[in-house]
């Protein structure tokens, strides 16, 4: 299938420092991609590669299924982290400007402003906004193109938490009309929030990617306490178990899927074993993603 | 895209740009004045300076056809700097407001990002032109006693050569500011470009001479040769070199070629 993004072997280097490795990456139409990774792991740089703006050293990429070329542009809205507007004109002037560049049909800069709620102050010049106002404007220009796909920068960086809530609402409505959309955050539960489907970068390198209902659903963990001192090898002959790992005294266990806990219980029975304790927990997005980590780690 | 809609763009981001207006009417008032002061300039020496030798300053033809095209345009290139101060504004600021990131990202490519600021510095070059043509009309046919038709349009080459003057000094700013790209060292890098060359000229050996009036700022500023020391019966270059003109041309395609280049491959 070809996706709406495709990367193969994309890499950039800054003299000594990879800032990205060899990555393949995969962005179907329809999905919400977090792109998931602390500062620095080359998400920024990734996405400045994907629009135009950063030279890849090597790789390629393509959107839609096309070699690579600025007219592809036209059809994706981006939204960085720092707004991006000329400070001396208005709201409105600069989303003409956009529309010229973008060829986009100047009678939609009233709906997107509309849309971000700013038309009442659309006539005030860009450098007298708010940064929530200013990064409301970046979503209304990324929208003026009525692109297939929207890219996010850290969206919700530096905003007060009325402006996170405001933001986080406008991307989840964005993603309801089936755009495509890809956010790159440190921020795990805005991720969990809001995407289909996450990558995680580490120092440059892709280390997973897929859906995050996978992740959620079908692989969870069982914790178990015992005074038994027979617990620990009766859970590492359990046949179902992928992993055992200790957390304050007690051990949790890596299964397949939250169901296997009653399977469990009957086991441990079975051993002539009580636990005291038997907690099934599904995995949340942020233990998954240390989990992504340590294993990249070791 | 194509250069129409690009120049909008363009045309676009200056209309509303304060800065832009008051640059280029300072430019195009002093230039006028300058040029239109030259009578004052002959009535002041007229009283200054001993007139023993019968000589009547105020008669001296500066403003007659076909003198004044080579005349008005010596004088008027000098102002270029002032446009040239303006285009590494609008550039820097593109990079300084990151501007030029957003345009990429918007889907400008490098290339008509490029063509379109050297669209602007064109229609600079043009409408600066148009304007040295208007007022050496007008001061030609008021001084000027019964002119032919002949006479008015002898000498207009240079009117061609201000315009190439100015497109390639404009396109070494746009360089510059590509360069360097903060506003403040480019425009001190501008005003020392000159000095620069003719300190570096200066210690070429003589043996390599000959190449020195196609270093580029010789290169321009040898399209307009000083016209005055002719009222003091002196030779003078009174025509447009074509091989100045030929090296003046190579230059502004070199520079261009230079900018796309360092575009191209930057990071924004």
């Amino acid at each position: 299938m070809q996706g709406d993004l495709t990367t193969s072997s994309l890499s950039k280097t800054y003299g000594k420092l990879q800032a990205v490795r060899d990555l393949d990456l995969t962005i179907n139409a329809g999905e919400v991609f977090g792109l998931l990774g602390p500062n620095g792991s080359g998400k920024t740089t990734f996405l400045g590669m994907v629009t135009g703006v950063v030279n890849p050293t090597s790789g390629s990429f393509q959107w839609f299924g096309e070699p690579n070329s600025h007219h592809q542009r036209k059809r994706i809205g981006t939204i960085l982290e720092t707004p991006i507007f000329y400070p001396y004109l208005s709201g409105r002037k600069n989303l003409e400007l956009i529309a010229r560049i973008k060829v986009a049909d100047p009678l939609r800069i009233d709906p997107v402003l509309d849309r971000v709620d700013l038309l009442s102050r659309a006539d005030d010049k860009f450098k007298t906004y708010s940064l929530g106002m200013k990064q409301r404007l970046a979503i209304a220009g990324a929208l003026l193109g009525d692109p297939d796909v929207l890219i996010f920068d850290e969206p919700t960086n530096g905003l007060d938490p009325e402006g996170i809530a405001q933001m986080r609402t406008l991307i989840s409505g964005i993603a309801e009309t089936g755009k495509t959309i890809i956010l790159a955050s440190h921020l795990l539960d805005e991720v969990q929030k809001i995407c289909t489907h996450f990558g995680v970068l580490r120092k440059g390198e892709l280390l997973h990617s897929g859906p995050i209902d996978e992740v959620m659903g079908s692989k969870a963990m069982i914790e178990v306490w015992s005074d038994d001192p027979g617990l620990e090898a009766a859970l590492k002959s359990f046949k179902n178990g992928i992993r055992i790992e200790v957390q304050n005294d007690r051990f949790i266990l890596h299964v397949d899927k939250v169901g296997e806990s009653a399977a469990l219980n009957k086991y441990l029975f079975e051993k002539g074993i009580t636990a005291s304790l038997l907690v099934p927990t599904k995995k949340s997005l942020e233990k998954q993603f240390i989990e992504i980590l340590d294993q990249a780690g070791r | 895209m194509n250069p129409i809609k690009l120049l909008q763009i363009e045309w676009y981001k200056m209309r509303h740009y304060r800065t832009f207006w008051v640059i280029m009417i300072l430019f195009f008032v002093l230039q006028g004045l300058s040029v239109s002061s030259g009578m004052l300039v002959l009535e002041w020496l007229k009283v200054k300076v001993p007139t023993d030798s019968g000589i009547d300053f105020t008669k001296i033809p500066i403003y007659f056809f076909p003198d004044i095209w080579q005349n008005l345009t010596y004088v008027s290139v000098y102002f270029k700097v002032i446009p040239a101060i303006l285009v590494i504004i609008t550039i820097s600021n593109e990079f300084s407001n990151r501007t030029i990131k957003q345009n990429i990202i918007d889907g400008m490519s490098r290339a008509e990002f490029v063509l379109s600021k050297f669209l602007l510095i064109l229609v600079i070059s043009v409408v600066s032109t148009v304007f040295v043509i208007f007022i050496g009309l007008i001061s030609g046919l008021i001084y000027t006693p019964s002119p032919s038709f002949n006479e008015i349009f002898t000498d207009f080459s240079f009117v061609g050569a201000y315009f190439l003057d100015l497109l390639a000094y404009l396109t070494m700013a746009f360089l510059i500011a590509m360069l360097i790209r903060r506003s403040g060292l480019s425009i001190a890098l501008l005003l020392l470009a000159l000095p620069i060359e003719y300190i570096f000229t200066a210690n070429i050996p003589d043996a390599l001479a000959v190449i020195v009036p196609y270093f580029p700022q010789h290169a321009i500023n040898n399209l307009i040769s000083f016209p005055f020391s002719r009222y003091a019966f002196l030779e003078i270059v009174d025509y447009v070199p074509v091989n100045m003109v030929f090296t003046v041309i190579l230059y502004i395609l070199l520079f261009y070629g230079l900018i796309s280049l360092k575009l191209k491959k930057s990071d924004l």
